[in-house]
């Protein structure tokens, strides 16, 4: 069976699901939180300051020195919902019509492998829906649907890191609150998919979470979560996270992942393989 | 009766009951390890103390780093956002599963459709309980080895204060205070697991139905962030943070108790209607 017929198979499933009706729904919530802020600047604020704030994070813990519980929901709702929504497809389809699919290819190797660029797409899919989202969000709070952020939230926004009103580049924003996320988001899917053949997903799901907090503990781009923060990203913040490195962690945890995953799938026992 | 023991057995012998426990002392463990590198590094200060009794006046104190007060730590930062899955790993996918084998089936034609239900509640709520209750306790008892027993002192590195709970408790009798929040997490725990029934046999994979409570708290945790940021402080509303006996916002008993009630009712009402009115006929 040609590969690419096992990724049309996948890209059809796996892509057009009722579920990401959800993200919009998701990604209601940030936006309502900033409406608060916005208030204080007197702003409608731009597509942008609502997308940034999405996928704010948090400032590194100590940098305030509070003892108050450090746990950023809409961070955590924004990246973990495209966790959520990645963690079943592969299982679902392996009890599924995956076992033909497996018997009639005659390829573990080019059924995983789809696997990996059907995870991929669907992050970028989430990406896509999320930005989507945001920009119908902002304008129906009457917002604009500008690339520029508005300079006065951002001291109120990178609370305890940036003092001044600033004005950030485009690319540097889009860098930090969209490609940064997504390669952030292919490698923890990515994991998250290669760790469902070792563990239980429900395992693979929460080494997920204990990585996403463990970013909100630590700066480095070792830490996959760590580069989604847009606080964090060295793009807007002096000493901040560099792109660069953490998007080559990511591309690193990527490859690895489908490599492992791909050596451990040609001896895993389907049958049994139970979610 | 008789499937409520058989449920009770089954809940609390089986592997993802013991995985979930392993998982959640581990967490528990990760805390344990943060509270003794700060108290090597507080250990000259602890000494030099001039404390008579259980009085200190400097105010270190094990109840300072306990996991549910110690809100500056990685493993309560992590227990408080996974313990919604840690509740619904031990029985959350039972009924799944056996309504997917036709066991569910058999049992109900033989006990009731009722009582079957009955007893699988109970099972998963005090399944899902032990699960989150237990590793706070042995937290509390293994950071007991490493951190000195004296009574928190109110000027002191804590937050609860006025408003909270138990609070005149917590600084004058800690021990108990303590027992009596491992029960409320009990319940938490619990009251979260039963919140599983609510999409009945739905899912397609078991994964998906052991992390709906976790997706419920999530969200509501989400809602209240909205509302925490327009400016209510007043009270906690969240149940995913009101597992911390110190939340960012006061937690009085009957917010507590109530959104443990709530929770359980929830689950519960949802659970009977999916299960017993729908799913059965």
């Amino acid at each position: 069976m040609n590969w690419f017929k096992l990724l049309e198979h996948d890209l059809r499933r796996g892509l057009l699901r009722w579920r990401m009706l959800l993200v919009p729904l998701l990604f209601l919530l940030p936006c309502a939180g900033l409406r608060s802020l916005l208030s204080t600047v007197q702003s409608g604020g731009t597509w942008m300051d609502h997308m940034l704030y999405c996928f704010l994070g948090e400032a590194p813990k100590g940098a305030n020195g509070e003892l108050t519980l450090s746990l950023p929901t809409f961070w955590m709702l924004a990246v973990g919902g495209c966790l959520f929504f990645n963690l079943d497809y592969m299982l679902r389809d392996l009890t599924n019509a995956g076992q033909q699919i497996l018997i009639r290819s005659g390829t573990r190797r080019g059924w995983f492998l789809s696997k990996c660029v059907w995870n991929m797409a669907s992050c970028v899919e989430y990406i896509l829906l999320s930005a989507a989202s945001v920009l119908l969000i902002t304008l129906f709070f009457g917002g604009r649907a500008a690339l520029a952020n508005t300079p006065e939230l951002v001291p109120a926004l990178f609370h305890n890191v940036l003092f001044e009103p600033a004005a950030f580049s485009v690319s540097d924003m889009l860098l930090a609150a969209v490609l940064m996320p997504l390669v952030s988001l292919m490698a923890l899917s990515m994991l998250q998919m290669a760790l469902c053949l070792w563990v239980r997903p429900i395992v693979s799901f929460l080494i997920s979470m204990a990585l996403l907090v463990a970013a909100v503990f630590i700066s480095s781009p070792l830490i996959p979560g760590s580069g989604a923060m847009a606080i964090r990203s060295g793009a807007l913040v002096e000493g901040g996270v560099s792109p660069l490195a953490a998007a080559t962690a990511a591309l690193l945890v990527i490859i690895l992942s489908a490599a492992a995953g791909c050596a451990r799938f040609q001896h895993t026992d389907i049958l049994k393989l139970e979610e | 009766m008789k499937s409520l023991k058989t449920e009770l057995w089954k809940a609390t012998h089986n592997p993802m009951f013991y995985a979930a426990l392993a998982i959640g002392c581990l967490i528990a463990l990760v805390n344990v390890f943060e509270n003794k590198m700060t108290a090597d590094q507080l250990r000259p200060l602890i000494l030099s103390e001039d404390h008579v009794g259980s009085r200190s006046p400097w105010g270190f104190s094990l109840f300072f780093l306990w996991l549910p007060v110690n809100t500056v730590s990685y493993g309560t930062t992590l227990y408080c956002v996974v313990w919604p899955i840690l509740a619904a790993m031990p029985y959350g996918w039972s009924y799944l599963r056996e309504r997917k084998s036709g066991l569910y089936l058999q049992t109900s034609v033989r006990t009731g459709r009722m009582e079957n239900f009955v007893a699988k509640y109970v099972a998963v709520f005090v399944s899902g309980g032990i699960a989150v209750a237990v590793p706070i306790l042995l937290n509390l008892l293994a950071s007991a080895m490493i951190c000195p027993y004296v009574l928190p002192n109110i000027m002191r590195y804590v937050q609860i204060g006025d408003g909270y709970f138990l609070s005149e408790l917590y600084f004058t009798a800690p021990w108990a205070y303590a027992l009596i929040w491992c029960g409320v997490v009990f319940l938490m725990g619990g009251a979260a697991a039963g919140l599983c029934f609510l999409v009945g046999a739905g899912a397609r994979l078991r994964v998906m139905t052991m992390l709906v409570p976790f997706a419920i708290l999530m969200v509501l945790d989400g809602i209240y962030s909205v509302v925490y940021e327009r400016g209510f402080h007043a009270l906690e509303l969240s149940p995913l943070r009101l597992v911390l006996a110190v939340p960012n916002a006061p937690n009085p008993e009957w917010v507590v108790l109530a959104t443990i009630v709530l929770m359980a009712l929830t689950g519960f009402a949802g659970g009977y209607w999916q299960v017993v009115r729908h799913e059965l006929v």
